[in-house]
């Protein structure tokens, strides 16, 4: 297997070491940038399979690479942030971005959001599965049956959806934008209460405990994220 | 008048014409001409030339400025352009035709209130006026020259001109020119001499306006004179009273007592008495008591509401109080009958007045118009009304049937008093005439002999029925008085009780936020419509719960209300195309905020108008109260905060510093034994590293925060939230930690949506369960609550640990007095981020031993519906 392509944009050397250093020799190989626009000429050179950016640059804002990148690029991106700035993750998603981290993270999590991507990349390829399954949790797409172990769970149609929407980016954060657009429509964009509500229905069916939460969690102030499916043991 | 800020004013200046043609806006040009030779800024903001050439020359040389074109139903039109104006802000401006009325659409009713506004902005201004639009000298213009003016200035802002100018000719020469075709076109020059330029008219005309500025010129000499003196400016100003009826002539009454006031230089105040009748008439008539109070405040009188049932004590109570020197009244109608029963209200008034002058004015009318409602209107009775009166005396006829023979006539007589007076009581006084007359009609059918016939045949029997009905007639009027008296009083009552409730409910409030509840609230409840409250902020624009609600056209209200310090909207004269009436509140000279009303169809009475002007200032007193509060805060906090920073910055160095000296020292050894330890030693410096790394990167976020809300640049980004989904969120920060501890969810799903931010108050989740990771050992239980009550929603974490050291029972985070008793910054930012919510967060040992926060927050109103398909 050839190896994946990252392309790293941050202008923190000690991040960008750490970095490296978590990601596996034999499955990626690391081109660095330390500045917006050398990133954006590396990203259009190599074309990598992946991108992480960091959105503090010195140079250009980091979401000007973000829609500067999107009029020519499907390339996944994961972007990195400081805390407490949930409203620059929420523009970086509607911009284009496919995923985030919050600094400080770990390892084991930079590795989780890749190999989710990754995933979903591969997914398009593929034709799509039949059926879902994970920990007791069983969706059947072609009927669009929900099944908790052998129980049959009544979704509504809004409800099926929105749990197929989470599933199909499964590891990856959807934002209250994207799923109030694909569920609901555009007429309903200022209304983010109709995801609240009807998340907390479909987690009560789902028996979700908060204290433990098994098949979906929520990103603070962004929206919510399927689990992904069980990661190898980070290497701390 | 009321000025917006402390900046300087423009200055006024008023061409005064005898009328139209005397060449004031030929005048006016001219000298302006002399000025700007000077070098001074002006500008032509409308000018009517009226297609004369010599002015229409003269306009040539100047800036002009383009008039605002508009399109009214089809027509278009032109106006002076006021936005324009300031826009341009030039020195001096010139705007023709100060009595002109505006087209509807306009910003401002009248041409007048454009000048006050331009004056307001510091902008001089010179502008052109006939003798005939003056105010109060409009019945005279009427009386003498038959011509009705319907485009008025307020006398108070011709007083208010720096400098008035007289440009006269004589009647003969203006007729002359108006011959000569120099004032009118040629098909309009005979209807105009035979019409308003009669040579009759004219002269009375002239005289009106030499005597207006002589009047002027003597009071500025006066003025000038005692201004040189030492003594008082006005050591014997006359204070004139204008009492005000509800008919239709006190206008009239109210223009004339104007005039007097002003020929004599006193202050004026206009008094309306609500006597209990009050209650009773029409909405026609108490409109017309209301217009001739507005009239009274526009042409600059202070005025005054009393009520009582005795018009003369009422009177002659606020003419002593106010320190009167003389009261203005209209001149009753003589109505013929010699033989008075009792003083007429004129000779009381002149018992009663001592040494405050009486001023009788005559409105030159033979009868003045009834007040009262016709007496058939006055005895219309509602069937159902009298239904229950018959029904009430039937009872009682019934009752007494059998005691006919142990009782005589006049005991059964007294029996049938009863129906009156509780009629009196409940019903009112139409109700208790017809029982009374009921009840004698009753008593003769059924008690007196002959019985069943209303014919009587004992003498004493007549007497019995007279004074029955005369005693029954004489409680029916006694008890509707009374009762209208009491609710005379009672709304009054009810008015005070609900002024001292907002004020004492306001001062108990810590916040803005609180204070706006507190009054949208009451003006629900006092008024029945909704309101809304916009503050002005430092950064030059003001914001409210629901700013996104504010539409172009209020928008252009509340910002003209903010600039100019007046109401705007509906009912007044700005603006008044809007729905909604916009006031001021004002603190010390300056506009802080605007109080918006949604008025809808809804009739504002004067005594509204009163109650709303008392909450208003209420509200004022209240915003300086909490802004004075919390500018002394800021003064004492600056004190301190040298102190509190000091501290504060060693215990954060401290706390910094044990991680990072195990982290150093970990990886210092780590580092120069890589080769020489075990497997197992390396794993647990590594861990150590990673444990104490995490833990300072929490302080930092702490430490973050606190400076993020103490700063108070924190915006909050509230939403709809599902409670679950915060808690979840802080277990999943917290999981870590929290190890093997046991944490219950009780009763949780329950509850509905809370607005909140949902990073923050996850914030303080995670705050309460890192400090029960703390504090507690691993083998302690949490149980988390919540629970809706009333408009709050309250979550509660307990537990079985140790609870708060060197706290007692209870604990309420309202203050900062908590920190000298917590060091931690944990708890203080739960606690800031509660109250920046309006929330409360209050600490209690808990039944189950230990530690029991109990936040409570605002629901945040109704939580919006959802459609489910």
């Amino acid at each position: 297997m050839s190896k994946v392509k990252v392309l790293i944009i941050e202008d923190e050397l000690s991040i960008r070491k750490f970095i490296i250093a978590g990601l596996d020799k034999q499955m990626y190989q690391v081109l660095e940038a330390t500045k917006g626009e050398e990133g954006i000429r590396l990203l259009a050179m190599h074309s990598p399979d992946l991108l992480l950016l960091d959105l503090g640059l010195p140079d250009i804002d980091g979401l000007k690479v973000i829609t500067e990148i999107r009029t020519w690029s499907k390339i996944p991106i994961i972007v990195i942030s400081a805390r407490g700035k949930e409203e620059d993750k929420i523009l970086a998603l509607d911009a284009g971005a496919d995923d985030y981290l919050t600094k400080p993270f770990s390892v084991s999590e930079l590795q989780a959001r890749i190999r989710a991507l990754l995933r979903r990349l591969k997914k398009d390829e593929k034709d799509s599965p039949t059926v879902f399954e994970f920990g007791d949790l069983k969706i059947e797409f072609p009927s669009r049956q929900v099944f908790l172990g052998s129980e049959l769970i009544h979704l509504t149609p809004k409800e099926y959806n929105l749990l197929k929407l989470l599933v199909d980016n499964q590891g990856c954060v959807i934002t209250h934008k994207q799923l109030l657009l694909s569920v609901w429509g555009q007429a309903y964009l200022a209304q983010p209460h109709y995801v609240r509500v009807f998340m907390k229905n479909i987690r009560h069916k789902l028996k979700e405990d908060p204290t433990k939460p098994k098949y979906i969690i929520t990103e603070p102030g962004v929206g919510y994220r399927f689990i992904a499916t069980v990661s190898t043991p980070s290497s701390l | 008048m009321q000025k917006a800020s402390g900046a300087k004013e423009g200055k006024l200046k008023i061409y005064i014409g005898m009328s139209a043609g005397v060449g004031k806006t030929y005048a006016m040009l001219n000298d302006a001409m002399g000025l700007r030779a000077k070098g001074v800024d002006i500008v032509l903001g409308y000018i009517e030339s009226h297609g004369r050439v010599e002015t229409d020359k003269l306009t040539n040389d100047f800036e002009k400025l383009p008039l605002k074109i508009f399109d009214y139903k089809g027509v278009l039109r032109s106006e002076f352009d006021l936005d324009e104006a300031l826009k341009r802000k030039p020195q001096l401006i010139l705007v023709d035709e100060l009595a002109h009325t505006n087209d509807p659409g306009s910003k401002h009713l009248k041409r007048y209130q454009d000048i006050e506004e331009l004056l307001r902005h510091g902008i001089d201004v010179w502008t052109t006026v006939n003798i005939q639009h003056l105010e109060s000298l409009n019945d005279i213009v009427k009386q003498t020259t038959g011509v009705e003016v319907k485009e008025t200035v307020p006398d108070q802002f011709m007083l208010s001109a720096d400098e008035v100018e007289i440009i006269d000719i004589s009647p003969d020469d203006l007729r002359q020119r108006i011959r000569e075709g120099k004032v009118y076109q040629e098909e309009k020059i005979t209807s105009a001499l035979d019409n308003f330029f009669k040579q009759e008219a004219l002269l009375i005309l002239r005289e009106l306006a030499l005597r207006y500025v002589a009047d002027r010129v003597g009071r500025e000499v006066w003025k000038y004179r005692n201004l040189g003196s030492k003594a008082e400016i006005w050591p014997t100003k006359e204070r004139i009273l204008v009492c005000v009826a509800p008919d239709a002539l006190s206008t009239k009454v109210v223009r004339e007592a104007r005039r007097i006031a002003t020929a004599s230089n006193a202050d004026l105040l206009a008094l309306s008495v609500e006597t209990p009748k009050y209650g009773f008439l029409d909405d026609e008539v108490r409109k017309r008591s209301a217009n001739a109070l507005n009239l009274a405040r526009q042409l600059g009188a202070e005025v005054i509401t009393r009520s009582g049932s005795d018009i003369v004590g009422e009177i002659i109570g606020a003419a002593r109080e106010q320190n009167v020197t003389r009261i203005v009244i209209g001149k009753p109608p003589i109505l013929g009958n010699i033989i008075k029963f009792k003083p007429s209200l004129i000779d009381r008034l002149i018992l009663e007045s001592g040494e405050i002058g009486l001023h009788l004015v005559s409105v030159n009318t033979p009868l003045r118009q009834k007040v009262f409602t016709p007496f058939w209107k006055k005895f219309r009775i509602e069937i159902s009304e009298s239904a229950l009166v018959l029904l009430l005396i039937s009872v009682l006829t019934l009752v007494l049937m059998p005691f006919y023979d142990y009782f005589r006539t006049d005991n059964i007589a007294m029996f049938f008093l009863l129906p009156t007076i509780i009629c009196a009581l409940k019903l009112g006084r139409r109700a208790a005439l017809l029982s009374a007359i009921l009840s004698v009609l009753f008593l003769d059918f059924f008690f007196v002999p002959p019985f069943f016939t209303f014919r009587v045949f004992d003498i004493g029997h007549i007497i019995t029925f007279a004074v029955t009905l005369f005693v029954g007639l004489v409680i029916a009027n006694l008890a509707s008085k009374l009762k209208a008296f009491t609710f005379v009083i009672t709304e009054k009552e009810r008015r005070t009780a609900e002024l001292y409730k907002i004020s004492s409910e306001m001062n108990e409030v810590l916040s803005e936020v609180g204070i706006e509840r507190v009054l949208k609230n009451r003006i629900r409840s006092l008024f029945k419509i909704e309101s809304r409250l916009f503050l002005k902020r430092e950064k030059g624009f003001y914001e409210s719960g629901d700013e996104q609600l504010l539409d172009g056209r209020d928008r252009a209200c509340v910002d003209w209300v903010l600039d100019n310090g007046l109401p705007a909207g509906k009912g007044t004269d700005t603006l008044s195309g809007n729905d909604n009436i916009f006031m001021p509140v004002v603190i010390k000279d300056s506009v802080v905020g605007v109080l918006s009303l949604a008025v809808g169809d809804k009739h504002f009475t004067l005594n509204d108008f009163e109650l709303l002007g008392s909450l208003i200032s209420t509200l004022a007193n209240s915003l300086e109260r909490i802004r004075n509060a919390s500018e002394l805060n800021l003064a004492n906090n600056r004190v301190e905060e040298q102190k509190i920073r000091n501290s504060f910055l060693s215990a954060v160095s401290h706390d910094l510093r044990t991680p990072l000296a195990t982290i150093e020292g970990a990886s210092t050894t780590l580092l120069q034994n890589y080769s020489l330890g075990t497997q197992e030693d390396s794993l647990s410096l590594l861990k150590m590293i990673c444990d104490q790394s995490q833990r300072l990167s929490r302080m930092i976020s702490n430490i973050l925060d606190i400076t993020r809300l103490e700063s108070g640049n924190l915006k909050l980004n509230c939403e709809w939230h599902s409670l679950e989904e915060l808690i979840e969120i802080a277990f999943r920060n917290t999981e870590f930690i929290l190890k093997d501890r046991e944490v219950n969810l009780v009763s949780l799903e329950k509850l509905p949506l809370i607005k909140v931010d949902a990073v923050l108050m996850g914030q303080v989740f995670i705050n309460l369960l890192e400090n029960f990771a703390k504090y507690t050992n691993d083998s302690s239980s949490m149980n988390i609550s919540g629970r809706v009550d009333g408009d709050s929603i309250e979550i509660v974490f307990e537990d079985d640990g140790p609870g708060l050291p060197r706290v007692g029972e209870k604990l309420n985070f309202s203050d900062n007095s908590f920190k000298e008793v917590l060091p931690g910054l944990g708890l203080s930012i739960c606690s800031a981020i509660v109250h920046t919510h309006s929330g409360n967060f209050v600490y209690s040992k808990s039944e189950m031993g230990g530690a029991k926060f109990v936040i409570s927050l605002p629901t945040g109103g109704e939580v919006p519906e959802v459609v489910y398909e």
